[in-house]
């Protein structure tokens, strides 16, 4: 259904096609046709061009057109056969190298990347020399040098293949190689390698041509566009129409196998192809504030919406919400309830193709659906988000990413802004602070960088943080600590945090207040007394805490009735 | 050690036992020496945080983590001693169940075809395995007319079944289940624990069950092995670990777990 949408032949694909099909129907139906003109000798000697021969004649006094075209089978054959051959062997051997024990893996790779480095024009001129000139000959070095690196390229996919859990779990269930490849393997690899093997056989059709352009493929009486461009030659300041069919032939034919590429790949990734088309916001920065409204964040009537094959699909079906100043709020809810598209939304990032609107979106003074000034929004909000992995750069060191809002935005020196961070890094847990700024993010563990994030937060003192699922990749023992760190912030900073999270049990610890969402809508709002004592009325949060296994020890409670 | 058949013997009921095992990635030694059992009908839960090891103790059970040194016993035979074909089969006796739904199941395979290759990794097609996969579909609660599926098809939950049907199909010793709930919602982690529950009924599956999920290993396991880098710091059955920990890693771990009674902010 929603397959069916999507176009199978874009222009781009639809053109190469055509000028494939084109190429192989001259290969066809040229010989017979045209044989005479382009092969029998008249005088008509290096004629120019005119209405009986667009290109004229050549030497012989044969027609250039008619040559061309007949030309082009044997170079279609060539071309075909020498990727074929390119492309198999390649896929064989860059497969086996992956399925074969490590320590010959390993030494195979190696060879292969030496191989690979040895230009394949140059390999197929040394096969070619050392067997007879001919076209068989052109067609086996074309081939055997093309071998390397359609294997490379094999061997690379195959090995995020063989990563794969799926590869692994059929391994050691005991599936035989052979069967490994043909079942697991090649299938996951089809269509990159069909989209590279037409890169192979434009890259092949050009080496292939050259080849007989220096003699050393396609031999007198034959001919192909290669062996044309070479006759060519001897006339090229007399007669220099006659390089232009073959040359035109050669680039069409390429440019035809690069466009089905191309089509090939933007189907297989509809994604990469998509039009980047900007959201155009609202236009007024600053947001009506309506009488008597104390809140920080004021949402009214939010809907965020996608498009899913060219129509409108709203996930985010009208929210309410506000979060007054020195509050937590949660969001707690499963995956696709909307719950972070809101908290971007509310930040102002929501993804580029994603349509925002609402009565009202407000953070402080600003005007969330319209573009804030970049001074004022950084150091109103801060967010941290849930990969504590992905949110520095890996390139930087933490002190130069860590101070930059506050050198950029509120005008502070290098030093004065590394001796702020440092008391906020040391604020917040981080050992060694210090030290740390000199580090690399890949040198600190996933607590230290979210603390690290926390701080960077603390520094430009915001009145809205917003945390999506911040916790969720740490350790139970640090996520405490950390979850420490976010009540502090509000305990002493006066900081509003809305926090997301799929975890009950720690909105419910945390938060001053908490919406469940679910399917783009709040279902209920709840006291975090009323989620511990279980007085929830809607049916999907009782079936949300029913869900959760809460621990439960005998001991450990004991303990608690007699405080 | 003095034989093998006293070595055996000490094993007794135990599906699968490390004795000493270490595991080393290049230099550095992730496992120093751990031993642990799994005996038969139990699920042994193995918790731990992140670098505890849990997950590379489980790889090496299963065969995809080379054992420097120290022994691995399944069914009574020491993994290092087998040959290579006997060994072959040792490992089809202990079956993987990846953390990823999505990556687990080959997406260009019908449901049908991976389950048929479970049952005969050579010649296995689902024509010929009809009953079985039908069988084993239904006993993770989905529909035999399933089999003509392909993943994409399916939740992430019921892809997870669909996983641990493959497991069982192989009819293994031990399941070794590394994270299985973790990337699934808790509405759908809660229906792959009460399959597990069920499961653990007839008192014939033996299991172990990596999770760092403190209240899921309560809910699902026997006995609990608690690890914290590259050792065992506490193994017991559950309901003793968790009320009386001896371990103050155990009692930290146990006060951390947000919603639960020793948490406090």
């Amino acid at each position: 259904m929603t397959e069916a949408r999507r176009p199978l032949l874009r222009p781009g694909l639809l053109i190469g096609l055509i000028l494939f099909a084109v190429a192989v129907a001259t290969a066809i139906i040229a010989p017979p046709l045209v044989a005479d003109a382009a092969n029998t000798l008249t005088d008509n000697r290096h004629q120019p061009p005119s209405g009986g021969s667009w290109l004229g004649t050549n030497a012989f006094g044969q027609d250039n057109v008619a040559r061309v075209l007949v030309a082009t089978r044997l170079t279609l054959i060539m071309t075909v056969i020498a990727s074929a051959i390119s492309v198999v062997l390649g896929v064989v051997v860059g497969v086996s190298i992956w399925l074969a024990p490590g320590r010959v893996r390993e030494w195979c790779l190696r060879i292969l990347e030496s191989a690979v480095a040895y230009p394949t024009l140059i390999t197929a001129l040394i096969i070619a020399a050392v067997l007879l000139p001919g076209a068989t000959t052109a067609v086996i070095a074309m081939g055997v040098a093309g071998i390397p690196g359609f294997a490379r390229v094999t061997a690379n996919l195959a090995q995020q293949v063989s990563n794969s859990d799926y590869f692994i779990t059929a391994r050691f269930l005991g599936v035989p190689a052979r069967r490994l490849a043909t079942r697991h393997m090649i299938p996951a690899m089809a269509e990159p390698l069909l989209i590279l093997s037409t890169t192979v056989f434009a890259t092949t059709l050009v080496e292939i041509s050259a080849l007989s352009f220096v003699g050393l493929g396609v031999q007198v009486p034959q001919y192909d566009l290669g062996s044309l461009l070479n006759d060519s030659l001897d006339a090229l300041y007399t007669q220099p129409i006659e390089a232009v069919g073959p040359a035109i032939m050669i680039v069409l034919m390429s440019v035809a196998a690069m466009f089905v590429g191309d089509g090939l790949a933007a189907n297989a990734n509809p994604r990469a192809a998509r039009a980047w088309v900007p959201r155009r916001p609202q236009a007024q920065a600053a947001a009506a504030l309506a009488t008597g409204d104390e809140a920080l964040v004021r949402v009214r009537d939010l809907r965020v919406a996608g498009s899913k094959d060219g129509e409108r699909l709203e996930l985010v079906h009208g929210i309410d919400l506000h979060i007054d100043r020195a509050e937590i709020l949660g969001i707690v809810g499963e995956s696709g309830s909307g719950k972070s598209l809101t908290a971007m939304s509310i930040a102002g990032l929501a993804a580029d193709d994603l349509d925002v609107q609402g009565a009202e979106l407000r953070v402080g003074t600003m005007n969330m659906l319209g573009t804030p000034a970049p001074a004022e929004l950084a150091q109103t909000i801060s967010i941290i988000y849930q990969d504590p992995g992905t949110t520095f750069s890996p390139s930087l060191k933490m002190g130069a990413q860590l101070t930059e809002v506050l050198r950029t935005h509120m005008g502070r020196g290098r030093a004065e802004a590394r001796r702020i961070m440092v008391g906020a890094l040391a604020s917040v847990g981080v050992t060694l602070p210090e030290k740390r700024m000199r580090q690399y993010p890949y040198e600190l563990s996933g607590g230290m960088r979210q603390r690290a994030m926390i701080a960077s937060a603390v520094v430009t003192e915001p009145a809205l943080m917003i945390a999506d699922e911040p916790t969720t990749a740490l350790d139970v023992t640090v996520q405490v600590d950390v979850l420490r760190q976010f009540r502090r912030l509000r305990d002493e900073n006066g900081t509003a945090i809305l926090f997301i999270s799929h975890d009950i049990g720690v909105v419910q610890e945390l938060c001053d207040r908490v919406l469940v969402m679910r399917r783009g809508e709040v279902v209920e709002e709840l006291r975090p007394e009323q989620i511990r004592s279980r007085e929830v009325s809607h049916p999907y949060t009782r079936s949300l805490l029913d869900a959760v296994p809460v621990l439960s020890a005998a001991g450990a409670a004991h303990v608690r009735e007699e405080d | 050690m003095t034989a093998g058949t006293a070595a055996a013997e000490a094993v007794g009921t135990a599906v699968v036992s490390c004795r000493d095992v270490v595991v080393e990635f290049g230099a550095a030694r992730v496992l120093h020496g751990v031993s642990a059992e799994v005996r038969q009908g139990r699920v042994v839960g193995l918790v731990g945080e992140s670098g505890s090891g849990k997950s590379t103790l489980a790889k090496a059970i299963v065969g995809m983590n080379r054992i420097a040194s120290g022994e691995l016993w399944i069914d009574g035979e020491e993994v290092s001693r087998a040959s290579r074909s006997q060994r072959h089969r040792l490992y089809r006796k202990v079956q993987y169940v990846p953390q990823d739904p999505y990556s687990s199941l080959n997406p260009r395979r019908t449901i049908g075809q991976t389950l048929a290759e479970a049952i005969d990794p050579v010649g296995g097609t689902p024509r010929r395995h009809t009953e079985r996969i039908a069988e084993a579909l239904e006993a993770m609660w989905l529909d035999p007319s399933d089999a003509r599926k392909y993943p994409h098809e399916f939740s992430g939950g019921q892809r997870q079944r669909i996983a641990i049907a493959r497991a069982l199909l192989v009819d293994p010793s031990l399941i070794v289940a590394d994270e299985i709930t973790s990337a699934l919602d808790v509405s759908v982690q809660a229906e792959v624990i009460r399959v597990l529950q069920e499961l653990k009924q007839d008192g014939e599956r033996s299991m172990l069950f990596i999770t760092h999920n403190l209240a899921v290993a309560q809910e699902v396991c026997d006995d609990v092995v608690v690890m914290l880098h590259g050792e065992i710091v506490e193994n017991g059955p559950t309901e003793r670990v968790f009320r009386s920990p001896e371990s103050e890693y155990t009692q930290k771990l146990l006060d951390s777990v947000p919603g639960g009674p020793g948490f406090s902010l």
